[in-house]
Order: C-alpha cells, then structure tokens, then sequence
C-alpha cells in the first residue's frame, strides 16, 4: 500500500507537470500563430474597398436568421437595427420561438406586419410554424417574421433555415449589435473561394457591450466595462477569440463558431441536418457535423475566421448568470464531444480528427476537472502532511504568471489590432484585470464548468436564461 | 558619487548572492520552475512597454490626424467648387501650410482625404480632384509606395495611382504583372486596366489563375470608373481555356447590356460546364434575349434544379406563349421544388395569354399546396 | 456663378453620414444660393424634415439608424408630404432603384455622381413643383 501510495504520488506529480507544460506549450503555439494570422488579415484588407460589393453583380445575397424568445424589451429596435445593415441583397429572418411575452405582437403593432402567403419547403425538422408575417410597409420588405411553437433555439434557426430565400445565411442572436459594414465583411471569404476548395462557414468576433454608449440600437461609443464581472469576460474574450480562434482559423481547424454570429453555406448546413436539438451547444455542433460531411464525402473546405470586431453583445453582469451560461457552455462541449466521438483520434478525419477535436476534449473540456482534481490531490497532500510546500508554491506562482502574461499578450494584440478601447485609462484597468483574473473568477468559471458536467451527468437539460422552453417531453440520451 | 555608486553594488551584489544561495538550496526541477517564472515575468514587463508605448503613440496620432483633418476639410471644400485660378500653382501652394506639403504624414492625409472624395465623384468635381492630386504631388507618394518592399503597401500604391488616374504610372506597373504575390498581381492587372487607354483588358486573355467571385467584384468596381467608351466588348475572352474568366466576361455582358453578344451567348447554352451554363442563363435574362426561349425550354428536363430555377427565371423575361406551355406542365407535376414552382407562377403570368384565368382553372383542380404555392407568387413582397 | 433668385428662397434637406461629402454637396448648393440644412444619420433627418420643412430632400440610402428608402416612406405616408426627394446611393441596384421609385422618390442618383449634375436635378425638380 506505501509503495503504491508513494508511486501514486509521483505519478500525480508528474502528471500535473506535464499537463501544465503541454496546455502552455500549446497555448503558446496557438498565439503565435493568431498573431500571424492577425497580421496577414490586416494586410491583406487594408487596402480594398468593401463599397465595391454593392455594386457588383457577384455579390451574393444573405438571408440573416435570429431566433427569438421572450425578447420584447429589445425586439423593435433590433430588428430594426438589422434591417439597417450596410447590403446590397438581405433578408432578415425574425423567429419568434413560441415567446411568452408579447414579442410577437410589438413587431406586428411596430412594423405593420400581416400574416403572408408564404410557401416553403421544410428541408430541415423544426417545430410547427404557426404563420409567417410580412409587414405592409414597402420599405419594410425585407423583413420576414416567422411564429412557431417553442422548440429552443436550434429548432428556431431550422425554421429560419426553411423559410430563407438565399443560398448563404448568418445565423445571429437577436440581441446583438452589428456593426453596419459586417455583412461585407464576412461575405468575402466566401466571395474569395477559388477551384475546388468550397468555404463552408465563416465566424466572427464577438465582443462585450456591457458599458457601450448604445444609441438606437448602435454601438456610439466603445467603453470598458465599469462591473468587474463583465469586464473579466472582456478579457476572457479576447484571449479566446484573438488568441485562439484565429490559430484554429490559419491551420483550417477551427471547430467553434460562436452562436452570436457565424454565416454559413446553407446547401451544406442542410445536407448535413441542420442544427441538432439534442444539445445546447448547437453552435458548436453544427460546425463539426459540417466539418465531418465535407471530410467523409472528400471535398476539400474551409472554415473562416475574422478578427474583426463585428458583433458586439451584452454579458452576463451577474455571479448567477454568468453561472448558467458557463453550465450551458460545458454541457453544449460535452455532449457536442459525445456526439462526435467516432471523430477523436481518428485518422480518417485528418486534422480534424487528430488536433482539433483532442484539443477540444483534453484542454477545454478536461482543463477544469483536472485542475478540480489536482486540487483536491493538494488538499489531500496538505491533509495528510506530505504536501511539497515548495514545489506547490512555485508553481502556483507559475501558473499564475502564465496566466497574466497570456492576458497582457491578448492586450497586446488587442492594442496593436483593432485598438477599441481607446481611453488610456481602460487599457490600465483592463491590465489591473488580467492580475485579478485568475485567482477571483477562475475558480469561478471552473466550478461551473465542474457542475455543468454533474449536471449533464444527472440529466439537468436547460438553456440557462431560455429555460422556459417547450412543453414537449425533453428526449433523454442514453 | 563613485561612492555611492559602489555601496549599491556592494548590496546589489550581496543580494544576487543571497538569492543564488537560496536558489540553489532547491532541487533542481523547481529551480528550473523558478526560471521559467522568471522569464515569463520578463515578457511580460516587456510586453506591458510595449503596450504603454504604443497607446501613447496611438492617442498622439489620432489626435494630430483629427486636427489636420479638420483644418484640410474647408480648404479642399473651396479648391473643388471656387474659381478655377485656385488650381493654379501660385495660388494653390499659398493655400497650404509649408509644413502641410513637406511633411510626409501631413501629405498622407491630404492624399487620403483627395482620394475618399473622389470615390465619391464623378465629372468636373472628380477631374478637379484629380488635379489636384497630381499638382501637389501626392502622386511621388503613391509611386513610392509601389515600390516599398511590402506588397500591401505597394497594393495601396498602386489602387491610389489608379483610382486617380495617374496615367504616366503605368509604365512603372506593368513590372508587378509578374510579382510573385498573387493578390499584388491581381492589384496590377486591375490598375493597369483603369490607366491604360487601349485594351484595358487584355490580361483576360494571359491569365492562368481562376478569377474569384471577390476578383470579379473588384474588376468591376474600378470598370464601373471607368468611362463608359473604354468598357470593352467582352465577347472577345468567351473562348477562353480559363473558365472563371469566361463565366465574368458572360456575367460582365449582362451587367453593360452589351446586347450584340447575344447571338454567341445562346449558342453557349450547350457549354459542357454547368456553371458556365448558369452565368449564361442569368445574362441572357439581363439582355431581354427574346430568341433564347426555344433553347431553353428544349434544354430544361434535362438540367439540375439550381439551372431549371435559373431558366424558368429567365423565361419570365423572354418567353411567350410557349414558355406559357412549359410552365403549364410544370404546375401540373407534384411540386418537386418549390423555388422552381413559386418561379413557374410568376413565369406563367408573365406569358401566358390571359394567364391568371387559366391560372385559376389550373388551380380548380389542385392540392392546397400549390394554392398557396400562387399565392405565394402573388405576393409582391415575397 | 450669380446667386439665382429662384433659388435663394429655397430650403434643401442633405441626409448623408459622409461628413465630407455632406460639407461638399452643402458647399456646392450653397454656392447656388440654397438655404441648405444638414442630416447625417436618419433619425435627424426625419427630424430635421418636420422641424426645417424644405421644399426638397436629398438622401442616401445606407446611414445610420434609418435608411433613405425608409426616410421617403416616412414623409410620404406618416406625414403626407408630397416634398420632392432625390436618392443618391452606391447601391444601384436595379430591384433598389424600383423600389425608391415605388416608395415614392423623385430621382435617383447613383453614386459616385457629379455635383453639377445633382444641382442641376434639384433645380428642374423644384422648377417643376413650384
């Protein structure tokens, strides 16, 4: 039992060294490569004209498809902000998901809006649509309001996706603001498709709003966040999306496209099944499934991402909230690997399957239940008298310093890139931020994520501030 | 002084000292782990420099380039619509500062101001501008560009010398046709082609590369500056090997309504490349090609659905009775697409003699789903 | 060129969220002898309409919060207003360009367009309505 014991400890030991070394190793990759990616997107688009794409008749059309429930605080004017995009040849698609509240009813009262004659083809399964609305404004015609019963947000974006008229849609959260020229912007990769390589999907930026000067639905004025909640997740943001995505992006990786705002093509977004109601991380897993089409019918593909700040949107300025969304985020990882993993560690799938996917699944999905883990390890070693003070402190100290300077290397791109705080006061406590980070909300985000996975495991299936959906019986998996 | 200075070495030195001894009074992996700490805190005491300087840098441009922004826009204001003696030189220079035209960056924002209003405008006020940009000498600064190392500031270059006409640069950027840069090549052809004053095109017939969609919008964009006599006859690349180029040029007749290459383009209906077949579909649309309808109609049953949409789309523009006929058959069939259907309606109307009564006879003896199929048509705003 | 006389009583409305195409098309009118006022997203224009009440609209189509197509539909229906409007937009759409038409609209520019040209619309536009 001692020599068991006394192995055990050494192996933990060790493997709590190696993972760490392999997570900053790969993170370290994975930045330089954003950075490089960064700067070539910056090249490349710093001397064209996205007017062009008005005019020209090559431009293709864009159906935006934004679910809703129980939006009826917001909905007028964000639609309305939609509609005011600068495109040549859109639609907005409206999904009022069974809401509760009057959400509905605002937009027929703001937009004259009546029930139309609309035919379409139910490509993917979705919940009954109750009717389709059109407004009686001429220059409200691009507008389209779709009611059906409640059925989550995957179910809402099918319906969306069978209503829509044009071959690439954007996929957006209702309460989002875009920046007017984000449309232009995200077509041109798919615009940029030459010979055999098809672009399936493009992602964008998303960006925290919290504190924003808004006027009428637009952002006027870029601020930091004041709350100390939501301007952690500013940080956690752009490490993510500037750090990280942008990599995933360059080596034709990426896996994750943010539910906030991707455009996909919607030929293949069919063909592969349209978005899965099973999971709460639909996003995610319709970018794989999409991804697993292409690579099992051996057609060659990309899948694109901007670092340009396009979308911006209100977070979570609550311990609560924050929690149910991180919950979700974990349960949306886990199933969406569960569902997916014939793909791990397979050859067939190439990059795909030998990087993207495993990277996935040991260090975003696994990172919080090992360092729960070893830190229940710790206690234990603490508990029983044999903790290596020395070795835990220095590399507490360690990993904390990591952690900062993995944030002050997000700053940094941030500051050289896209420059959207521009007061020099916020840059000061954005960095004031990346030292407290760590050690007040990280915690924080791991235990959520641990209890998104308990919750997963006890069958717990909601979507966190969209909880109140459907009276359908939830299908369990097994 | 000295003193001074070697009393802190002294305590520099025995604190060094100090700390190797406590360091080295640990094994040897949490040594290494002390260093690697060390290193990281270093990069990011760097990285924290970098991030002030740069801030600071940042605030203090923006700041000066708001300023002179300002100061710029009244007088480019009044040199563009006062009298004409303003362009002269005397006149011209006394209205900037010295400083305005000898420093560099100064010149950068005339240059850029010049240059977003001119995208903007066309006749007297354009030419003005024109003008204007070369009596200054903004283009040295765009020519120098070209020739800077970095190709996207060549790019940025050589889009200025074009967009203002700089006639005399294109020489000088005939070079870049072969640059190894494929975006800074694709940059040159389409300047060269705004500059030149014969055959703009003619890169159309030497290029090997596919023509992206993004491209194409580019091509067009400077063509749509271009005046309209200097718009070639695009019929002239439809035989080309390189297949992107010939589905633009197909697309580019549609966009001018160049109608004197309708006869070629129906014939082109029995392309073997579908997309090709497409882009002809689509332009004959744009042309009104009344003498397709026949073609098309023989062509449909045996097309992909992307295509029959295309063509039943067309039809409305150019078919008659005929069309009438097909489309009859189509509405009869069970809906397969509903694109294509929705499309047969409006097609339908738009040829048949007295279409919307034997509309309603079709309709007598049908499913709900093609009844709301029509009304669907019907309605302007779907 | 004389301030004309016929012009000189005349109030013409700019809505356009380029700062200096706003100031050069001003410069321009001004010169001719307009009474010009200046917009530069929508919602001051529609203000800017109920407030100023000039004799003629020139609007782009894509500016902040509310589009020029929707500008010629608020003037025209909400308010009743028979107020002359000229579109000038990059957009040229042929489907864009019926549909201004349809909303109501007296012209349309497309972009980029010459001031000359635009001066010389306003004019006939106005002559004709007076």
């Amino acid at each position: 039992m001692g020599l068991f014991f006394y192995y055990f400890t050494k192996f933990a030991d060790h493997f709590i060294l190696i993972y760490s070394a392999m997570l900053f190793g790969t993170y370290l990759i994975l930045s330089a490569y954003s950075a490089l990616d960064i700067i070539n997107y910056m090249r490349r688009n710093s001397f064209i004209d996205y007017r062009d794409l008005l005019t020209s008749p090559s431009t293709p059309p864009i159906s935006i498809i934004a679910p809703a429930f129980n939006e009826s605080k917001t909905i007028v004017e964000n639609a309305r902000s939609l509609l005011n995009i600068h495109y040549v040849n859109f639609e907005v698609i409206i999904v009022n998901d069974g809401s509760k509240d009057n959400t509905l009813q605002l937009m027929i009262d703001a937009y004259d809006l009546e029930a139309a004659p609309v035919a379409f083809e139910s490509k993917l399964h979705c919940k009954e649509i109750r009717a389709v609305y059109k407004s009686r404004i001429p220059s409200m015609s691009r507008l389209t309001v779709v009611d059906k019963v409640n059925g989550g947000k995957a179910d809402a974006l099918n319906a969306g996706i069978n209503v829509s008229k044009y071959g690439i849609f954007a996929a957006i959260d209702v309460d989002c603001i875009l920046e007017y020229e984000s449309l232009l912007k995200m077509v041109k990769p798919f615009m940029e498709e030459v010979g055999e390589e098809k672009v399936i999907a493009v992602g964008g930026v998303v960006r925290i709003a919290n504190s924003c000067e808004v006027k009428d639905g637009k952002i006027v004025k870029v601020n930091l966040p004041k709350a100390l909640i939501p301007r952690i997740q500013v940080l956690e943001y752009i490490r993510a999306f500037l750090l990280g995505r942008m990599a995933w992006s360059r080596l034709n990786g990426l896996i994750l496209i943010s539910g906030a705002f991707g455009m996909f093509d919607k030929k293949i977004a069919i063909a592969s099944g349209g978005y899965n109601h099973e999971t709460v991380g639909e996003d995610m897993e319709l970018v794989i499934r999409m991804r697993r089409l292409m690579e099992e019918s051996k057609i060659k593909y990309k899948v694109v991402y901007l670092p340009d700040p396009l979308c911006w949107t209100e977070a979570p300025d609550s311990l609560k909230i924050l929690g149910k969304q991180r919950n979700r985020w974990t349960r949306g990882t886990a199933e969406t690997l569960w569902i997916h993993k014939k793909l791990l560690f397979n050859p067939k799938y190439k990059f795909l399957g030998m990087v993207s996917m495993p990277f996935w699944f040991l260090f975003e999905w696994l990172a919080p239940i090992v360092e729960t883990t070893a830190f229940l390890y710790l206690v234990m070693m603490a508990f029983l008298g044999i903790l290596n003070v020395e070795l835990f402190i220095t590399l507490f100290i360690l990993i904390y310093s990591f952690a900062i300077l993995y944030s002050t290397a997000a700053i940094l791109f941030e500051e050289l890139s896209f420059h959207q705080y521009k007061k020099k006061r916020d840059i000061f406590r954005l960095l004031g931020t990346a030292f407290i980070e760590p050690l007040l909300i990280h915690p924080l985000t791991v235990y959520y994520a641990i209890r998104g996975n308990l919750d997963l495991l006890t069958g717990v299936k909601n979507w966190g501030e969209m909880k109140r959906r459907g009276f359908a019986p939830q299908v369990k998996k097994d | 002084m000295n003193r001074i200075l070697q009393i802190d070495w002294y305590s520099i030195q025995y604190t060094v000292d100090e700390f190797s001894r406590t360091l080295y009074s640990f094994p040897v992996h949490i040594r290494f782990l002390i260093g690697v700490t060390v290193l990281f805190l270093i990069f990011i005491f760097i990285l924290l420099n970098v991030i002030l300087g740069s801030r600071i840098y940042k605030t203090k441009l923006l700041g000066k380039r708001k300023k002179l922004r300002e100061r710029y826009k009244p007088l480019l204001t009044q040199l563009l619509f006062e009298d004409d003696s303003l362009l002269l030189d005397p006149a011209l220079e006394n209205k900037f500062d010295a400083e305005d035209l000898s420093k560099k960056y100064h010149r950068s924002i005339i240059s850029d101001e010049i240059i977003h209003l001119h995208e903007n405008f066309t006749g007297e006020t354009a030419s003005r501008l024109e003008l204007l940009f070369v009596k200054l000498g903004l283009h040295h600064d765009s020519l120098e560009k070209t020739k800077n190392k970095r190709w996207y500031i060549a790019a940025k270059g050589m889009r200025e010398l074009a967009l203002m006409n700089v006639k005399e640069s294109v020489v000088h950027l005939a070079e870049f046709l072969n640059h190894k840069n494929d975006i800074l090549r694709m940059e040159a052809r389409i300047s060269i082609m705004k500059l030149s004053a014969d055959e703009p095109l003619s890169f159309l017939s030497r290029i090997k590369e596919p023509l992206s969609s993004w491209d194409q919008a580019n091509i067009y964009g400077m063509l749509n500056k271009m005046p309209e006599q200097m718009i070639p006859d695009f019929s002239t690349w439809l035989n080309s090997p390189n297949k992107s180029v010939v589905q633009f040029c197909i697309l580019m007749i549609g966009a001018f309504r160049q109608q004197d290459s309708k006869g070629v383009l129906i014939h082109m209906l029995d392309h073997e490349d579908e997309k090709v077949r497409m882009a002809v579909i689509k332009a004959l649309r744009e042309l009104n090609a009344y003498a397709s309808e026949e073609k098309l109609i023989n062509m449909y049953p045996l097309e992909t659905e992307d295509i029959q949409y295309e063509i039943v789309k067309t039809l409305e523009a150019v078919g008659k009775e005929h069309s009438a006929g097909l489309m009859e058959k189509i509405l009869k069939q069970p809906v397969k697409n509903y694109s294509i259907s929705i499309q047969a309606v409006k097609t339908f109307l738009a040829t048949a003699e007295s279409g919307k009564q034997r509309l309603d006879h079709l309709l007598e003896s049908s499913n709900p789903q093609l009844q709301l199929i029509v009304q669907h048509a019907q309605d302007k705003r779907l | 060129m004389a301030i004309d006389s016929f012009a000189s009583v005349m109030k013409v409305l700019i809505c356009e969220d380029d700062e200096m195409v706003l100031k050069m098309v001003e410069f321009k009118l001004q010169k001719e002898g307009y009474e010009v006022h200046l917009a530069s997203d929508g919602k001051e224009a529609l203000e800017k309409v109920r407030s100023v009440k000039p004799d003629i609209i020139i609007t782009d189509i894509m500016m902040p919060y509310l589009t020029g197509l929707e500008i010629v539909h608020q003037v025209r229906k909400e308010m009743g207003l028979e107020t002359p409007i000229i579109i000038v937009s990059s957009i040229g759409l042929e489907k864009t360009v019926l549909e201004a038409f349809q909303l109501g609209a007296d012209d349309f520019i497309t972009k980029p367009f010459s001031p000359n040209e635009l001066s010389v619309r306003v004019k006939k536009i106005l002559m004709k309505s007076a």
